[in-house]
Protein backbone atom coordinates (compact mmCIF):
# COMPACT_ATOMS: atom_id res chain seq x y z
CA UNK A 1 0.00 0.00 0.00
CA UNK A 2 1.07 3.57 -0.61
CA UNK A 3 2.61 5.39 1.78
CA UNK A 4 2.49 9.76 2.12
CA UNK A 5 5.79 11.13 3.87
CA UNK A 6 5.53 15.22 4.93
CA UNK A 7 7.73 16.36 6.13
CA UNK A 8 7.32 20.18 6.98
CA UNK A 9 9.01 22.84 9.68
CA UNK A 10 8.08 22.64 13.15
CA UNK A 11 6.38 26.09 12.93
CA UNK A 12 2.24 25.67 12.97
CA UNK A 13 2.17 27.79 9.64
CA UNK A 14 2.98 24.62 7.93
CA UNK A 15 -0.19 22.50 9.34
CA UNK A 16 -2.22 23.86 6.31
CA UNK A 17 -0.04 21.20 4.52
CA UNK A 18 -0.39 18.28 6.83
CA UNK A 19 -4.13 19.01 7.21
CA UNK A 20 -4.28 19.52 2.48
CA UNK A 21 -2.60 16.31 2.61
CA UNK A 22 -4.67 14.24 5.18
CA UNK A 23 -7.38 15.49 3.52
CA UNK A 24 -6.13 14.12 0.09
CA UNK A 25 -4.98 10.75 1.24
CA UNK A 26 -8.76 10.79 3.15
CA UNK A 27 -10.59 11.69 -0.04
CA UNK A 28 -8.37 9.16 -2.61
CA UNK A 29 -9.50 6.42 -0.19
CA UNK A 30 -13.32 7.20 0.12
CA UNK A 31 -13.21 8.63 3.04
CA UNK A 32 -16.98 11.09 3.21
CA UNK A 33 -17.03 14.81 3.68
CA UNK A 34 -17.58 14.76 7.40
CA UNK A 35 -14.78 11.92 7.49
CA UNK A 36 -12.38 13.48 5.94
CA UNK A 37 -13.54 16.86 8.58
CA UNK A 38 -12.42 14.53 11.42
CA UNK A 39 -9.31 13.99 10.35
CA UNK A 40 -8.56 17.12 9.48
CA UNK A 41 -9.44 18.20 12.87
CA UNK A 42 -7.62 15.25 14.64
CA UNK A 43 -4.39 15.86 12.73
CA UNK A 44 -4.42 19.76 13.49
CA UNK A 45 -4.96 19.46 17.34
CA UNK A 46 -2.35 16.52 17.78
CA UNK A 47 0.40 17.92 15.57
CA UNK A 48 0.02 21.28 17.09
CA UNK A 49 0.44 19.81 20.12
CA UNK A 50 3.74 18.08 18.75
CA UNK A 51 4.59 21.76 17.90
CA UNK A 52 4.61 22.79 21.46
CA UNK A 53 7.97 21.46 21.98
CA UNK A 54 9.48 23.92 19.08
CA UNK A 55 10.88 20.93 17.19
CA UNK A 56 12.65 21.48 13.98
CA UNK A 57 10.75 19.89 11.30
CA UNK A 58 7.61 17.39 11.89
CA UNK A 59 7.36 14.74 9.73
CA UNK A 60 4.02 12.66 9.34
CA UNK A 61 3.23 9.39 7.30
CA UNK A 62 0.12 8.50 5.90
CA UNK A 63 -1.34 4.80 5.25
CA UNK A 64 -4.22 3.27 4.41
CA UNK A 65 -3.83 -0.35 5.50
CA UNK A 66 -7.19 -2.66 5.37
CA UNK A 67 -10.00 0.43 5.11
CA UNK A 68 -8.38 1.94 8.09
CA UNK A 69 -6.27 4.90 7.49
CA UNK A 70 -3.57 5.21 9.80
CA UNK A 71 -1.06 8.86 10.12
CA UNK A 72 2.15 8.88 12.15
CA UNK A 73 3.25 12.24 13.11
CA UNK A 74 6.94 12.58 15.02
CA UNK A 75 9.16 15.56 15.67
CA UNK A 76 12.66 15.85 14.64
CA UNK A 77 15.23 14.58 17.75
CA UNK A 78 14.85 17.73 20.44
CA UNK A 79 15.49 15.93 23.69
CA UNK A 80 11.60 16.33 24.81
CA UNK A 81 11.41 13.57 27.11
CA UNK A 82 7.47 14.55 28.28
CA UNK A 83 4.57 13.15 26.58
CA UNK A 84 2.63 16.58 24.84
CA UNK A 85 -0.75 17.08 26.37
CA UNK A 86 -3.59 17.58 25.12
CA UNK A 87 -6.53 19.56 27.20
CA UNK A 88 -9.59 17.76 28.06
CA UNK A 89 -11.79 19.56 25.76
CA UNK A 90 -9.32 18.75 22.53
CA UNK A 91 -9.21 15.28 24.53
CA UNK A 92 -12.69 14.72 24.08
CA UNK A 93 -12.73 16.01 20.38
CA UNK A 94 -9.92 13.72 19.32
CA UNK A 95 -11.44 10.74 21.45
CA UNK A 96 -15.14 11.58 19.24
CA UNK A 97 -13.84 12.01 15.76
CA UNK A 98 -10.85 9.04 15.98
CA UNK A 99 -11.03 5.07 16.35
CA UNK A 100 -7.41 4.85 18.12
CA UNK A 101 -5.17 8.12 19.11
CA UNK A 102 -1.79 7.63 21.00
CA UNK A 103 0.32 10.93 21.66
CA UNK A 104 3.82 10.62 23.13
CA UNK A 105 7.55 10.76 23.82
CA UNK A 106 10.63 8.60 23.25
CA UNK A 107 13.62 8.62 23.01
CA UNK A 108 13.92 12.30 22.61
CA UNK A 109 11.13 12.34 19.75
CA UNK A 110 7.67 13.27 20.48
CA UNK A 111 5.27 11.73 18.10
CA UNK A 112 1.58 10.37 17.85
CA UNK A 113 -0.27 8.01 15.80
CA UNK A 114 -3.94 7.90 14.80
CA UNK A 115 -6.40 5.11 13.33
CA UNK A 116 -9.73 6.01 11.38
CA UNK A 117 -11.43 3.33 9.76
CA UNK A 118 -13.36 3.86 6.57
CA UNK A 119 -17.68 4.22 6.83
CA UNK A 120 -18.98 2.11 4.99
CA UNK A 121 -22.02 3.21 2.77
CA UNK B 1 -28.62 55.19 26.85
CA UNK B 2 -26.38 58.02 27.97
CA UNK B 3 -26.50 57.31 31.52
CA UNK B 4 -27.12 54.60 33.37
CA UNK B 5 -31.01 54.06 34.82
CA UNK B 6 -31.28 53.44 38.49
CA UNK B 7 -32.57 50.03 38.21
CA UNK B 8 -29.26 49.48 36.27
CA UNK B 9 -27.00 50.74 38.91
CA UNK B 10 -28.43 48.05 41.54
CA UNK B 11 -28.24 45.62 38.80
CA UNK B 12 -24.69 46.18 38.63
CA UNK B 13 -24.17 46.52 42.25
CA UNK B 14 -26.13 42.98 42.74
CA UNK B 15 -24.03 41.41 39.61
CA UNK B 16 -20.78 42.47 41.27
CA UNK B 17 -20.98 41.96 44.75
CA UNK B 18 -23.04 38.36 44.13
CA UNK B 19 -21.95 37.30 39.80
CA UNK B 20 -25.40 36.27 40.05
CA UNK B 21 -26.10 35.34 36.56
CA UNK B 22 -29.38 36.32 36.25
CA UNK B 23 -28.96 39.72 37.39
CA UNK B 24 -25.75 39.56 34.07
CA UNK B 25 -28.83 38.20 32.28
CA UNK B 26 -30.98 40.90 32.98
CA UNK B 27 -27.90 43.57 32.00
CA UNK B 28 -27.31 41.28 28.95
CA UNK B 29 -31.31 42.12 27.67
CA UNK B 30 -31.17 46.07 29.00
CA UNK B 31 -27.99 46.93 27.09
CA UNK B 32 -28.45 44.56 23.83
CA UNK B 33 -29.71 47.06 22.05
CA UNK B 34 -26.19 48.97 22.37
CA UNK B 35 -24.41 45.85 21.29
CA UNK B 36 -26.71 45.00 18.30
CA UNK B 37 -26.01 49.05 17.33
CA UNK B 38 -22.60 48.41 17.15
CA UNK B 39 -22.58 44.94 15.01
CA UNK B 40 -24.67 46.44 12.33
CA UNK B 41 -22.35 49.05 12.05
CA UNK B 42 -20.22 45.87 10.34
CA UNK B 43 -22.88 44.36 8.09
CA UNK B 44 -21.71 45.29 4.92
CA UNK B 45 -18.40 43.58 5.07
CA UNK B 46 -19.79 40.33 4.07
CA UNK B 47 -20.15 38.26 7.40
CA UNK B 48 -23.60 37.46 8.38
CA UNK B 49 -25.23 39.71 10.89
CA UNK B 50 -26.28 36.62 13.71
CA UNK B 51 -22.62 35.90 13.90
CA UNK B 52 -21.57 39.81 14.09
CA UNK B 53 -24.11 40.00 16.89
CA UNK B 54 -22.88 37.43 18.68
CA UNK B 55 -19.49 38.85 18.36
CA UNK B 56 -21.16 42.20 20.01
CA UNK B 57 -23.01 40.60 22.88
CA UNK B 58 -19.90 38.61 23.78
CA UNK B 59 -18.37 41.82 23.92
CA UNK B 60 -21.36 43.40 26.13
CA UNK B 61 -20.59 40.37 28.41
CA UNK B 62 -16.93 41.60 29.15
CA UNK B 63 -18.30 44.86 29.40
CA UNK B 64 -20.89 43.81 31.81
CA UNK B 65 -18.01 41.54 33.68
CA UNK B 66 -15.56 44.35 33.94
CA UNK B 67 -17.98 47.53 35.09
CA UNK B 68 -18.08 49.20 38.26
CA UNK B 69 -20.73 51.16 38.65
CA UNK B 70 -19.87 53.53 41.53
CA UNK B 71 -16.78 54.92 39.82
CA UNK B 72 -18.84 57.42 37.89
CA UNK B 73 -18.20 56.48 34.41
CA UNK B 74 -21.78 55.74 31.91
CA UNK B 75 -21.46 52.00 31.02
CA UNK B 76 -22.51 52.81 27.38
CA UNK B 77 -19.32 54.66 27.09
CA UNK B 78 -17.25 52.00 29.01
CA UNK B 79 -18.81 49.01 26.91
CA UNK B 80 -18.35 50.37 23.58
CA UNK B 81 -14.72 50.34 23.38
CA UNK B 82 -15.12 46.77 24.90
CA UNK B 83 -17.19 45.67 21.84
CA UNK B 84 -16.26 47.22 19.27
CA UNK B 85 -12.53 45.78 20.25
CA UNK B 86 -14.57 42.13 20.19
CA UNK B 87 -15.67 43.17 16.34
CA UNK B 88 -12.60 44.07 15.44
CA UNK B 89 -10.79 41.27 16.43
CA UNK B 90 -13.59 39.13 15.33
CA UNK B 91 -13.04 40.26 11.48
CA UNK B 92 -9.04 40.30 12.23
CA UNK B 93 -9.33 36.74 13.50
CA UNK B 94 -12.33 34.80 11.73
CA UNK B 95 -13.40 36.76 8.94
CA UNK B 96 -12.73 36.74 5.52
CA UNK B 97 -9.49 38.48 4.86
CA UNK B 98 -7.56 39.51 1.93
CA UNK B 99 -5.55 36.65 1.82
CA UNK B 100 -8.71 34.68 0.61
CA UNK B 101 -9.18 35.43 -2.91
CA UNK B 102 -13.41 36.40 -3.80
CA UNK B 103 -13.14 32.75 -6.30
CA UNK B 104 -12.07 30.85 -3.21
CA UNK B 105 -14.44 32.54 -0.83
CA UNK B 106 -17.26 31.42 -3.82
CA UNK B 107 -16.14 28.16 -3.92
CA UNK B 108 -16.63 27.67 -0.15
CA UNK B 109 -20.50 28.88 -0.53
CA UNK B 110 -20.59 26.28 -3.13
CA UNK B 111 -19.32 23.70 -1.04
CA UNK B 112 -21.53 24.58 1.52
CA UNK B 113 -24.20 24.35 -0.71
CA UNK B 114 -23.44 21.07 -2.25
CA UNK B 115 -22.69 19.51 1.35
CA UNK B 116 -26.08 20.36 2.66
CA UNK B 117 -27.52 19.14 -0.86
CA UNK B 118 -25.92 16.10 -1.29
CA UNK B 119 -26.51 15.23 2.05
CA UNK B 120 -29.57 15.80 2.37
CA UNK B 121 -30.16 13.57 -1.47
CA UNK B 122 -27.92 10.97 -0.24
CA UNK B 123 -29.18 10.37 3.24
CA UNK B 124 -25.43 10.75 4.06
CA UNK B 125 -22.34 12.64 4.17
CA UNK B 126 -21.25 13.02 0.36
CA UNK B 127 -17.61 11.74 -0.36
CA UNK B 128 -15.61 14.29 -1.55
CA UNK B 129 -15.76 13.35 -5.40
CA UNK B 130 -19.50 13.51 -5.37
CA UNK B 131 -19.01 17.13 -3.98
CA UNK B 132 -16.79 17.63 -6.98
CA UNK B 133 -19.33 15.97 -9.67
CA UNK B 134 -21.53 18.19 -7.69
CA UNK B 135 -20.09 21.35 -7.78
CA UNK B 136 -18.73 20.30 -11.16
CA UNK B 137 -14.85 21.14 -10.24
CA UNK B 138 -12.30 18.59 -9.54
CA UNK B 139 -11.86 16.96 -6.37
CA UNK B 140 -8.67 19.11 -5.80
CA UNK B 141 -10.82 22.32 -5.84
CA UNK B 142 -12.72 20.80 -3.45
CA UNK B 143 -10.10 20.45 -0.67
CA UNK B 144 -8.98 23.49 -0.86
CA UNK B 145 -12.29 24.91 -0.51
CA UNK B 146 -12.49 23.07 2.87
CA UNK B 147 -9.41 24.06 3.45
CA UNK B 148 -10.32 27.98 2.37
CA UNK B 149 -13.41 27.29 4.55
CA UNK B 150 -11.30 27.58 7.77
CA UNK B 151 -10.70 31.11 7.28
CA UNK B 152 -13.97 31.19 9.72
CA UNK B 153 -12.55 27.56 11.23
CA UNK B 154 -10.80 27.75 14.86
CA UNK B 155 -7.39 26.89 15.99
CA UNK B 156 -6.61 23.71 17.67
CA UNK B 157 -7.66 23.60 21.85
CA UNK B 158 -4.18 23.43 22.51
CA UNK B 159 -3.65 26.66 21.74
CA UNK B 160 -5.48 28.24 24.56
CA UNK B 161 -6.27 25.73 27.14
CA UNK B 162 -3.64 24.50 29.79
CA UNK B 163 -3.16 21.26 29.48
CA UNK B 164 -4.22 19.17 32.75
CA UNK B 165 -3.10 15.94 31.74
CA UNK B 166 -1.95 12.43 33.64
CA UNK B 167 1.19 10.34 32.46
CA UNK B 168 1.18 6.95 31.83
CA UNK B 169 4.20 4.72 32.28
CA UNK B 170 4.57 4.51 28.43
CA UNK B 171 4.99 7.76 28.23
CA UNK B 172 1.24 8.19 26.30
CA UNK B 173 -0.73 11.06 28.14
CA UNK B 174 -4.86 10.91 29.06
CA UNK B 175 -7.01 12.95 30.46
CA UNK B 176 -9.48 12.39 32.29
CA UNK B 177 -11.50 15.62 33.15
CA UNK B 178 -15.36 15.91 32.45
CA UNK B 179 -15.79 18.77 35.12
CA UNK B 180 -13.69 20.78 33.60
CA UNK B 181 -14.91 20.28 30.05
CA UNK B 182 -18.67 20.74 31.81
CA UNK B 183 -17.23 24.15 33.00
CA UNK B 184 -15.63 25.25 29.92
CA UNK B 185 -19.29 23.91 28.19
CA UNK B 186 -21.28 25.73 30.75
CA UNK B 187 -20.06 29.28 28.60
CA UNK B 188 -21.86 28.78 25.76
CA UNK B 189 -25.33 28.79 23.98
CA UNK B 190 -27.63 26.63 24.80
CA UNK B 191 -27.76 25.21 20.81
CA UNK B 192 -23.48 25.61 20.28
CA UNK B 193 -23.69 23.38 23.55
CA UNK B 194 -26.04 20.85 22.36
CA UNK B 195 -23.96 20.63 19.21
CA UNK B 196 -21.12 19.99 20.53
CA UNK B 197 -22.13 17.39 23.31
CA UNK B 198 -23.67 15.85 20.70
CA UNK B 199 -20.56 15.63 18.35
CA UNK B 200 -18.04 15.06 20.89
CA UNK B 201 -20.06 13.16 23.88
CA UNK B 202 -22.70 11.38 22.08
CA UNK B 203 -20.54 10.98 19.14
CA UNK B 204 -23.67 11.56 16.64
CA UNK B 205 -22.08 12.35 12.92
CA UNK B 206 -22.90 16.32 11.98
CA UNK B 207 -25.77 15.00 9.93
CA UNK B 208 -27.40 12.45 12.43
CA UNK B 209 -26.87 15.64 14.99
CA UNK B 210 -28.77 17.61 11.83
CA UNK B 211 -32.07 15.12 11.87
CA UNK B 212 -32.37 15.57 15.13
CA UNK B 213 -32.35 19.10 15.81
CA UNK B 214 -34.15 19.44 12.33
CA UNK B 215 -31.83 21.74 11.26
CA UNK B 216 -28.92 21.65 7.82
CA UNK B 217 -25.72 19.74 8.33
CA UNK B 218 -23.76 22.81 7.10
CA UNK B 219 -25.84 24.87 10.22
CA UNK B 220 -24.67 22.17 12.24
CA UNK B 221 -21.08 22.94 10.89
CA UNK B 222 -21.71 26.34 11.77
CA UNK B 223 -23.20 25.93 15.08
CA UNK B 224 -19.91 23.47 16.00
CA UNK B 225 -17.65 26.26 14.74
CA UNK B 226 -19.02 29.29 16.13
CA UNK B 227 -18.77 26.87 19.82
CA UNK B 228 -15.08 26.21 19.41
CA UNK B 229 -14.50 29.59 18.10
CA UNK B 230 -16.01 31.15 21.29
CA UNK B 231 -14.16 28.62 23.55
CA UNK B 232 -10.85 30.06 22.50
CA UNK B 233 -10.83 33.57 23.58
CA UNK B 234 -7.29 34.45 22.59
CA UNK B 235 -6.08 33.13 19.43
CA UNK B 236 -2.27 32.25 17.78
CA UNK B 237 -1.14 33.19 14.52
CA UNK B 238 -1.33 29.74 12.28
CA UNK B 239 -1.36 28.18 8.78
Amino acid sequence: MDIVRLTVPGSPEYLRLARLATADVAARAGFDYEQVEDLRTAVDELAFALLRSEPSTLTLELELQDLELEIRGQTAPNGVDEAPGLSSLAQAIVGAVLDHSELGARDGVGYFVLRKKLRMR
Amino acid sequence: MSSLPSDATELFRRYRGTRDRTARDELVATYLSLARSLAARYRHKGEPIDDLEQVATLGLIKAIDRFDPDRGVAFVGFATPTILGELKRHFRDHAWSVRVPRTTKEQVAQLRRAVDERSHALGRAPTIEELAIAMGVDTEEVLEAIEAGRAFAPDPLEAHTEPRDERTDDGTSHVDDRVDVERILAELPDDERLAVELRFFDELTQTQIAERLGVSQMQVSRLLRRALVRLRPERVVRG
